[in-house]
């Protein structure tokens, strides 16, 4: 009888456990929680490297007075310098794109594109080729630039150019428009000279701008375009610290002889000559 | 418990699942390599061209003309243009269209299927290579002299065979199609010239 009982109890409890497994997987699940507001690891780290980026950029100095000075008349070689140096070392002024293309075919001037160092601007009144000596001196300009912008924690920004090669016709041109233009012969059109200006500087990432985001973020993607992006428009805010640091290296170079530079009083540009001392 | 119980109940467990649905075949995990965009049907593979020229005639109510030339540098295509017929002071959008007439989509450049649009200045993978910036009239002529790192004469990306458009207003290099209003000059590159 009791063991009739106990075969009675056990069934219910079996069917009671079943019915509550059965309610349990009938009740739908709960809505899932809503987008958190919060940060996500991606979000995070672009916060971090961000701030860190801006950091660094207010503590680079701009140059101070005397630095700038340096390259501003009457401190720095005049213009007669430069157009001096560059009728000794460059070719003869170029007339025509025959002219040109005869140029390019001896070798002795050279395509003049963006590199990782520096970008080339649509250019106007001028064209884009310069001597080889020049090139390589561009080059060592951005290494060094590069350089001391690592130093100070620095992602690798490139300067600008705004001028290269001028033909009399653009010359003239030129002088139509903008005071700063020289009357006669100009340095450019040696093929000796560019002009550099000083406000823009574009970002040229490198492995070291990585965000230190888990490869399966969903968020690492659009985190890492929007670094790149504000630290490209960083440097617009900045741009006065970055003046600094490219001012402080065409000194240096000025002072070891390898290139003149004259900072210009109406364009916010550097007007620099390949200097080569021993020409 | 007698041994014919296991083995009548083996039997029904077996006939429950001969009557079962089959099992679905082993789905394969979805390829992560990216797919790379099918070329357009009317796609040109070209070869062996170090130059290109088109001449810029009026479009619409547009009176810009000259001439558009290209050459192969080794560092990148020059692109140099001398136009005339354009406004007094402004800019003007400058574009290399995915089309090859000047019917074609002006919001559609060269390389939109592999970037999006950007600055002329972006670096390769991050423009079009139709997005040429803008020409910047002075006096209502323009002069634009560039080595162009990402435009190709060669290959299916090639220039050669493609339409180039002057607009009326600026490029934005944000907005799709660069936002930068009517087409007022056009030409087709031709190679050689």
């Amino acid at each position: 009888m009791m063991r009739t009982i106990l075969l009675v109890i056990g069934a219910l409890a079996l069917g009671a456990g079943a019915g509550w497994f059965a309610r349990e997987a009938a009740i739908p699940p709960p809505p899932p929680p809503p987008p958190s507001d919060r940060s996500t690891p991606a979000l995070d780290s672009l916060d971090a490297a961000l701030l860190r980026l801006r950091s660094r950029l207010e503590v680079l100095r701009e140059p101070t007075s005397d630095q700038a000075n340096r390259l501003r008349r009457p401190r720095t070689p005049p213009y007669s310098d430069h157009l001096e140096m560059a009728d000794s070392l460059g070719v003869p002024p170029v007339r025509s794109e025959a002219d040109l293309a005869g140029h390019l075919r001896a070798g002795r001037l050279v395509p003049l594109a963006d590199t990782e160092h520096y970008t080339v601007r649509i250019l106007e009144h001028s064209k884009p080729f310069v001597l080889p000596g020049v090139l390589d001196r561009l080059d060592e300009l951005g290494r060094r630039f590069q350089g001391a912008l690592a130093e100070a924690g620095l992602p690798r920004y490139r300067f600008t150019i705004t001028s290269a090669l001028r033909t009399a016709d653009l010359q003239r041109d030129l002088g139509r428009t903008n005071r700063n233009a020289t009357a006669g012969r100009s340095s450019h059109e040696y093929g000796a000279s560019v002009d550099i200006v000083y406000t823009r500087y574009d970002l040229q990432p490198s492995p070291a701008d990585t965000l230190d985001v888990p490869f399966a973020d969903p968020e690492a993607d659009r985190a890492q375009r929007l670094y790149s992006r504000w630290a490209a428009d960083l440097a617009g805010v900045y741009d006065d610290r970055l003046f600094g640091a490219l001012a402080r290296t065409l000194g240096a170079m000025q002072d070891e002889g390898r290139l003149l530079v004259l900072l210009e009083r109406e364009l916010p540009v550097f007007h620099i000559t390949l200097d080569l001392p021993e020409a | 418990m007698p041994l014919t119980t296991h083995g009548g109940a083996l039997a029904a467990l077996l006939a429950v699942a001969a009557c079962a649905d089959p099992a679905p075949p082993p789905s394969l995990p979805p390829d992560p390599t990216p797919t790379v965009p099918a070329l357009a049907p009317d796609t040109v593979d070209v070869q062996g061209v170090s130059r290109a020229m088109a001449r810029i005639e009026p479009a619409g109510t547009g009176r810009a003309s000259g001439t558009v030339r290209l050459r192969d540098t080794g560092v990148g295509v020059r692109v140099l243009a001398e136009i005339e017929g354009l406004s007094r002071s402004g800019y003007h959008g400058f574009q290399v269209l995915r089309g090859r007439d000047c019917e074609a989509d002006p919001a559609v450049h060269l390389g939109a299927e592999f970037a999006p649009h950007g600055s002329v200045y972006a670096l390769p993978g991050e423009r079009q290579a139709g997005n040429l910036g803008n020409i910047r009239a002075d006096r209502g002529r323009g002069r634009y002299d560039r080595i162009d790192p990402v435009l190709r004469l060669d290959g299916t990306a090639s220039a050669v065979g493609r339409a180039i458009v002057i607009r009326a207003g600026r490029d934005d290099a944000t907005s799709a199609g660069g936002a930068a209003g009517d087409v007022i000059g056009c030409g087709v590159f031709e190679a050689g010239a």
